[in-house]
């Protein structure tokens, strides 16, 4: 029996890698030119044009909601091999350009123009690799879920949808199907944390996209108790640039020209970032809109306190949301929350939150507001409260920043 | 006095941990006789705002419960 490359329950997927093959040099369409979006029916479809837009050098934007949208189209030759061998080596040098949106938790997505250089900077192919399972959570088209098709592909993985799913099926799969390496955003960790399971045969689970709260790492390593956990740092701008196993990351030496703190800010050299933005950057240095604080100058060792513009800003006092959102995650009752400005007349923003609390939880709203009154002065404690059910976030999956 | 107005005035009073005013009089003023902080205000606007989709305090801050009450009740 050949190896599957993606079983996705969903749309009722389980196709082989030697069906992949198949499927993509059997495009007809992409033998003509053309330059209009279409949306992919499922996951595998969407799986499909990107292997051929791969392999056929072509340039292809990944948009919203699994659209695809081919600007550039060099025919497939016919005459090549069709056999799966041929096609992954024809993938691995391929000078496909592929547009990636920004996923845009507070401005408007802008498309970014990467080549396979800086999507696959972190990607590692060896024999260790080789029976890895991936389970997917994040959305196909965005940097980390491209990340996880290229880890998967290039190793010959399967891989398992785990993306859409509720969280007692999702528990099913990861079991079922043997899931070794998952990689999500903290928001979705938690989610998959509330079951309260226990997957002890997870070997590798990577969070990224956003900041870890210790209370977040916490609940990962209760849940996947034989995993290494990992902290990843990327960008769509730049790709993966950093992996940690806590909140405070390494510079590794081979980076240690291209990064700089600019006031609190990290900014990274344009050799790293992706061919459209290098062709625009005219500085050397590129500010990424992440904060940080220094720990140690030489070897630079920083970590993440946020987006620049996440910062709330209650009559001049400052307020980091994620400041204020680990203080609450911490608290026993709570299995998530969301911390944003509200915009008012009076003091530009004062700080609100949605809280989802566990279902048997006992925490009032005098009770939550002076156990934080102990930690934080009266202008970062949030004013504006919601008990929620679940909090919305972005099609990345990541918190949605604007209230 | 409006109904309303004087529910939004007393959750931002217990919200803030003070007890709620049980004789809200027009003449009284917001923050020395209510006690309003800025904070308080910020969140008295936002709280107004949802209630009724209009920033009574875009056009400067009411400094009593009157004028509070006839900019809210020109929306209503």
């Amino acid at each position: 029996v050949s190896k599957p490359f993606l079983i996705d329950s969903l749309h009722d997927t389980h196709v082989s890698y030697e069906k992949l093959a198949y499927d993509v040099t059997s495009k007809k369409s992409i033998e003509e030119p053309f330059d209009e979006e279409f949306e992919c029916s499922s996951l595998y479809e969407l799986y499909v044009w990107l292997v051929a837009a791969l392999a056929s050098n072509a340039t292809i934007a990944m948009l919203q909601s699994g659209k695809i949208r081919f600007i550039r189209v060099n025919p497939v030759n016919k005459n090549e091999p069709t056999s799966i061998d041929s096609l992954v080596e024809a993938c691995g040098r391929s000078q496909a350009l592929v547009g990636i949106l920004t996923s845009g938790t507070t401005d408007q997505p802008k498309l970014i123009w990467h080549t396979l250089e800086t999507l696959v900077r972190s990607v590692r192919v060896d024999r260790s690799h080789r029976d890895d399972v991936w389970g997917l959570t994040y959305h196909p088209s965005h940097f980390a879920g491209l990340q996880i098709f290229f880890q998967a592909f290039f190793n010959r993985n399967t891989i398992v949808n785990l993306r859409g799913l509720s969280p007692a099926p999702m528990s099913g799969a990861i079991k079922q199907l043997q899931v070794s390496h998952i990689s999500s955003t903290p928001t979705f960790m938690r989610l998959v944390c509330s079951q309260r399971d226990c997957f002890p045969k997870v070997q590798r689970v990577s969070l990224g996209g956003e900041i870890c709260t210790e209370a977040t790492l916490g609940l990962a390593k209760n849940t996947f108790p034989n995993a290494k956990i990992h902290n990843l740092y990327a960008s769509t701008d730049a790709g993966q640039l950093l992996i940690s196993d806590g909140n405070v990351f390494l510079v590794p030496r081979e980076f240690a020209e291209q990064f700089q703190v600019i006031d609190g800010e990290l900014a990274v050299h344009r050799s790293l970032l992706a061919k459209s933005l290098r062709e625009i950057v005219d500085t050397d240095f590129y500010l990424t809109g992440d904060l940080v604080r220094v720990h140690q100058e030489s070897p630079l060792t920083i970590e993440f306190l946020g987006r620049r513009t996440d910062e709330i800003n209650v009559g001049g006092f400052k307020v980091n949301p994620l400041e204020v959102e680990a203080a609450i995650l911490a608290m026993d009752e709570v299995v998530d929350a969301r911390v944003y400005g509200c915009s008012n007349s009076v003091t530009g923003q004062v700080v609100g939150c949605d809280i989802v609390k566990k279902v048997d939880a006992d925490l009032p709203t005098p009770k939550f507001r002076s156990r934080l009154a102990e930690q934080f002065p009266a202008y970062k404690i949030p004013r504006i409260i919601q008990w929620v059910d679940r909090l919305p976030s972005t099609s990345s999956g990541k918190k949605q920043r604007r209230s | 006095m409006n109904e309303q107005l004087t529910r939004i005035i007393n959750d931002v009073l217990e919200d803030s941990g003070r007890p709620p005013c049980s004789q809200i009089e027009p003449e009284m003023r917001l923050r020395e006789d209510l006690g309003f902080d800025s904070l308080d205000l910020a969140v008295l606007a936002v709280q107004i705002e949802s209630a009724i989709g209009v920033d009574v305090f875009a056009i400067g801050l009411p400094l009593t419960v009157e004028e509070l009450r006839s900019r809210f009740e020109q929306k209503t």
